[in-house]
């Protein structure tokens, strides 16, 4: 018997105010518990805009999401609570030291007191992130990469959303990022990732799904995608094959 | 409750990093009230220097016209000139301001 999906996503339709355009074009998809979900495609595919709705951040124009078995349309703050979210942009006070970013962050997820500085501190401990030394916008671009992703895990979500999280980093960061995705993984939580980088979504995702003018174009393991087309040696053959190498934009 | 304290503690701290901020927020309403006192202060003074130039007639010639006559020539906004007719048209009335000032 399959697993009950901890996502599913039902004819899910999207077209922004004053475009005639389907951000997204009636998609409809299923995501297992304990999976790493990529999705794929290129820039203005549709992949924020999926990832916005999920995340209750944008309603949609037609089609329902159920999220643990939540509709997104009438239990949008009871799934707001089992979610965490770590945008495509860094989303913290560049003014404030990360310490006050992520007091406040963990504060609007619930959390308070001693507990919320001990989650504080582990983060801290874990991602090398000083926590007092320098306000954020004094940092590198690793370290606030790191500290995005803190601010989104702080509550140990259920489910994450991961959009774009490795951009611009270097490669210890971001391979303190990939080893920390696959151990909170493990140990239960459902990550939906976008990226562009094809070879960490081949390395990191259990299951792919390339998205291309509101549509999703395939989907399957990152090994099946690859094995379905002959020519294709690795995921970023097989992408650039269903996405054409036009330009986007 | 614990959300909102945190926001804000949040914005407290962001606001009082923000040295242009606090500037827009305190000093710019500060200067604004200055400059307006500065503005309504010279506007004041210049009505209170110029005077209405004022005929006043008194047919009554009893304890009620006396006192408006006292009370008009105490006023710090008119100027009240007095004709030596006992009984003056209200031509001549109209003529004698516009004589004073030149006008006639």
């Amino acid at each position: 018997m399959a697993p009950y999906p901890i996502i599913k996503i039902s004819n899910l339709t999207k077209i922004y105010k004053n475009s005639s355009d389907r951000a997204l074009d009636d998609i409809s998809l299923s995501i297992y518990p304990n999976e790493i979900f990529g999705l794929l495609g290129p820039n203005g595919a549709g992949k924020t805009t999926a990832i916005s709705i999920l995340c209750t951040l944008l309603h949609p124009s037609s089609g329902d999401v159920f999220i643990d078995g939540l509709s997104l349309k009438t239990h949008g703050k009871e799934i707001k609570k089992i979610i965490g979210i770590v945008p495509q942009d860094i989303a913290l006070y560049p003014k404030l030291t990360p310490f006050e970013n992520l007091r406040f962050y963990g504060s609007i997820y619930g959390l308070k007191g001693q507990n919320l500085k001990n989650i504080i501190n582990d983060y801290c401990e874990k991602f090398g992130i000083e926590k007092n030394k320098h306000k954020t916008s004094e940092l590198s671009g690793g370290m606030r990469r790191r500290i995005n992703l803190t601010a989104g895990i702080l509550h140990r979500p259920k489910i994450l959303f991961l959009d774009e999280p490795t951009v611009g980093i270097d490669v210890q960061s971001k391979k303190i990022i990939i080893d920390y995705l696959h151990e909170i993984n493990h140990n239960g939580t459902t990550i939906i990732y976008t990226s562009h980088y094809m070879e960490e979504a081949e390395n990191l995702c259990s299951r792919i799904g390339i998205i291309d003018n509101g549509k999703i174009i395939a989907k399957g393991e990152p090994c099946q995608l690859i094995e379905s087309d002959k020519d294709c040696k690795n995921l970023e053959e097989v992408f650039l094959r269903l996405t054409g190498r036009a330009l986007r934009d | 409750m614990y959300k909102y304290l945190a926001i804000v503690r949040k914005d407290f701290l962001l606001l009082i990093r923000d040295r242009a901020g606090l500037a827009i927020l305190f000093i710019m309403p500060a200067a604004l009230v200055f400059i307006m006192t500065l503005l309504q202060d010279s506007s004041f003074r210049a009505v209170e220097e110029s005077k209405i130039s004022m005929v006043f007639v008194d047919y009554d010639n009893d304890i009620i016209g006396h006192a408006i006559g006292a009370g008009l020539a105490q006023s710090r906004f008119f100027e009240i000139h007095k004709l030596p007719e006992q009984d003056p048209s209200k031509k001549k009335a109209r003529e004698k301001p516009l004589q004073q000032a030149g006008f006639k």
